[in-house]
């Protein structure tokens, strides 16, 4: 599904944010404008696609954000809203009245949460009138960027304000040349180990986990992979490809985590297809150089079958930006 | 020829004596639709209803006007929220929506409107963006994700010729060959702008085409080239026919009319390469 950056402003400065490149490369006050949100839409529309995200920054920021929403779904779309939850009573109160006619089956909000406990105590309020008001849109959103990581306050959240039984769970991921917070490859056991402290908890609320890209099969267990998947017939993936994030200026690149490398502007291919197809070419070169962030990674049945694709591209590629360029020049 | 359609107040005596006649009626806020389509339809026929409305926000659309042809002078969209609570019916309806190219938010107004389906037309005013008109054409015609029609552009594309001169103000409703104003006394006005200013014409209803004002709008053209004016070394003049001659030399005329030329060129070969499949 494509992401729109409406904004690249965000209300949260979060520690292991992989945006941060992207937005600090980026005018800070830049804005989608409506020509180019139609100018998408139109080329979303003629390939085909019906399903759009938007996010930022925090999307809600967006003047338009309401007005854009309500567009999309009269042209068809369905959409999702990547945000924090944190916005102005007026906007929240904006928002309701115009979503209160939607299907939740065309609109969705992705919330994504901090513990409580590391967050600042007015966010946190907002984040749960948020929830409580758009309960039967959201499902949350988590970020594991430490492994000290506590997940129970998403089930209290989901239960308290009756959200959708689902969390989406990413991993911090590096941003190549920056200083941002995110989990040592070498740690990811622990990461799993501590995951699957809060199963039992999961599974006593019939919660289903969905993993965001980057996470590798090998480091699950067969034992703890069987209880991922018993509630998911499709099975529990662990891929990474390209999102493909439209920024304001219209400029398109793979994911936040790649932002910096091959960014285009979309202006460049003639259909939504024809960029998804440049950015899967571009992570299909970069395999060959290296398979995936471990070394067995090479020769994994697991990844030859497309099962698992060797976690997140931004990790490997993080290894070659100190080195020598003898690799073809798309790694640099 | 083809007989005139006759714009005229909402007036029901005045509808009573232009028997059989086609009429476009310039309705007020408060004239009910309906009640205008069942006194035209008795012994004419009713063209379109001039509706002007401020925002499209305050227009409180109804289901039972689908059928009525509407031609609807605005200021925008304004609240697009309200606005959105009108879109499936403004849709279905059978209309247009004219926009001011001198109100800034019309070029993104109207591109919303067609790209939501909506019919629409952007009034060139003295005051147009030329730049902004353009990507609004280029939007129109060449786009190729589903739209309504935005005119002028879609009517000056499918009757472009290189060989005649196109008067594209009949989108406007407002070409004395095909439309002429009248007021409540019967007194024939040429064009809206002599209709707003009171300018009627000697003539009666009857024997208009043979006044001299008919004679000498008609014959306008005629002497243009004979002036030493930057429009006649323009190779638009055959799209605009010189409407702009007052505000051409600080604006971007002549560049936006050349584009459209092209603009039509593509359009129309696009559907001549297609015109096999019909």
């Amino acid at each position: 599904m494509p992401n729109v950056l409406l904004t690249q402003r965000c209300v949260r400065s979060c520690p292991y944010c992989f945006a941060r490149k992207q937005m600090e490369d980026s005018i800070p006050d830049d804005m989608l404008t409506w020509e180019n949100l139609i100018y998408i839409t139109d080329l979303l529309e003629t390939s085909g696609r019906s399903n759009i995200s938007l996010l930022g920054g925090e999307p809600t920021l967006h003047p338009n954000f309401v007005d854009f929403v309500l567009y999309l779904i009269n042209r068809n779309f369905n959409v999702n809203v990547f945000t924090s939850g944190i916005m102005s009573q007026k906007k929240l109160d904006d928002l309701k009245n115009a979503v209160q006619d939607i299907d939740p089956g065309r609109l969705s909000f992705l919330c994504n949460v901090n513990e409580p406990l590391k967050s600042p105590p007015d966010e946190v309020e907002k984040v749960k009138t948020f929830l409580e008001n758009f309960s039967v849109y959201t499902s949350l959103g988590f970020n594991i960027y430490e492994l000290d990581f506590n997940m129970k306050f998403l089930v209290h959240y989901i239960n308290q304000y009756g959200l959708r039984k689902t969390i989406r769970l990413g991993l911090a991921h590096p941003i190549p040349g920056m200083q941002n917070q995110c989990i040592d490859i070498n740690k990811f056991p622990e990461v799993v180990t501590r995951l699957f402290e809060f199963m039992p908890l999961f599974e006593r609320f019939n919660l289903q986990i969905g993993f965001d890209c980057g996470f590798h099969l090998c480091k699950f267990t067969n034992e703890q992979l069987g209880i991922l998947n018993k509630p998911l017939p499709a099975g529990v993936k662990f891929g990474c490809g390209p999102a493909v994030d439209i920024g304001p200026d219209m400029t398109v690149w793979s994911c936040f985590p790649l932002s910096s490398y091959q960014k285009k502007s979309i202006y460049d291919f003639d259909s939504f297809d024809d960029i998804v197809k440049f950015y899967e070419d571009f992570h299909s070169k970069v395999r060959i150089e290296v398979a995936g962030v471990y070394n067995e990674c090479d020769g994994c049945r697991y990844r030859e079958n497309h099962i698992c694709d060797g976690g997140c591209l931004a990790h490997s590629l993080n290894n070659f930006k100190d080195e020598y360029a003898i690799r073809i020049k798309d790694v640099y | 020829m083809t007989e005139h359609i006759y714009i005229i107040p909402f007036n029901t005596a005045l509808i009573d004596r232009l028997k059989g006649k086609a009429l476009v009626v310039n309705a007020d806020i408060n004239d009910d639709p309906l009640d205008i389509l069942r006194i035209v339809e008795r012994q004419n026929k009713l063209h379109c209803i001039i509706l002007s409305v401020g925002t499209l926000s305050e227009l409180s659309f109804k289901k039972e006007w689908l059928d009525i042809p509407f031609y609807i002078n605005s200021t925008g969209i304004g609240s697009f929220y309200e606005f959105s609570k009108r879109i499936s019916l403004l849709k279905k309806g059978n209309i247009r929506i004219y926009i001011d190219s001198s109100i800034p938010t019309s070029y993104t107004d109207i591109r919303i409107l067609s790209s939501l389906g909506i019919s629409t037309g952007i009034i060139i005013s003295d005051k147009t963006d030329w730049d902004s008109l353009n990507d609004l054409m280029v939007y129109s015609i060449y786009t190729e994700a589903a739209h309504a029609t935005v005119e002028p552009f879609e009517y000056i594309a499918r009757n472009y010729s290189p060989e005649k001169i196109i008067n594209y103000n009949r989108v406007y409703l407002d070409s004395h060959e095909r439309y002429l104003f009248l007021d409540e006394d019967m007194k024939v006005y040429l064009n809206s702008d002599d209709y707003m200013n009171g300018k009627s014409i000697l003539a009666d209803i009857d024997n208009v085409i043979s006044s001299s004002e008919y004679e000498s709008k008609t014959r306008k053209l005629d002497n243009f080239f004979l002036e030493n004016d930057t429009c006649v070394y323009c190779s638009s003049w055959k799209i605009c026919a010189g409407k702009y001659t007052d505000i051409k030399s600080e604006s971007g005329c002549q560049k936006f009319f050349a584009e459209m030329m092209d603009a039509a060129e593509f359009y129309q070969k696009k559907n001549k390469d297609n015109s096999w499949q019909y």
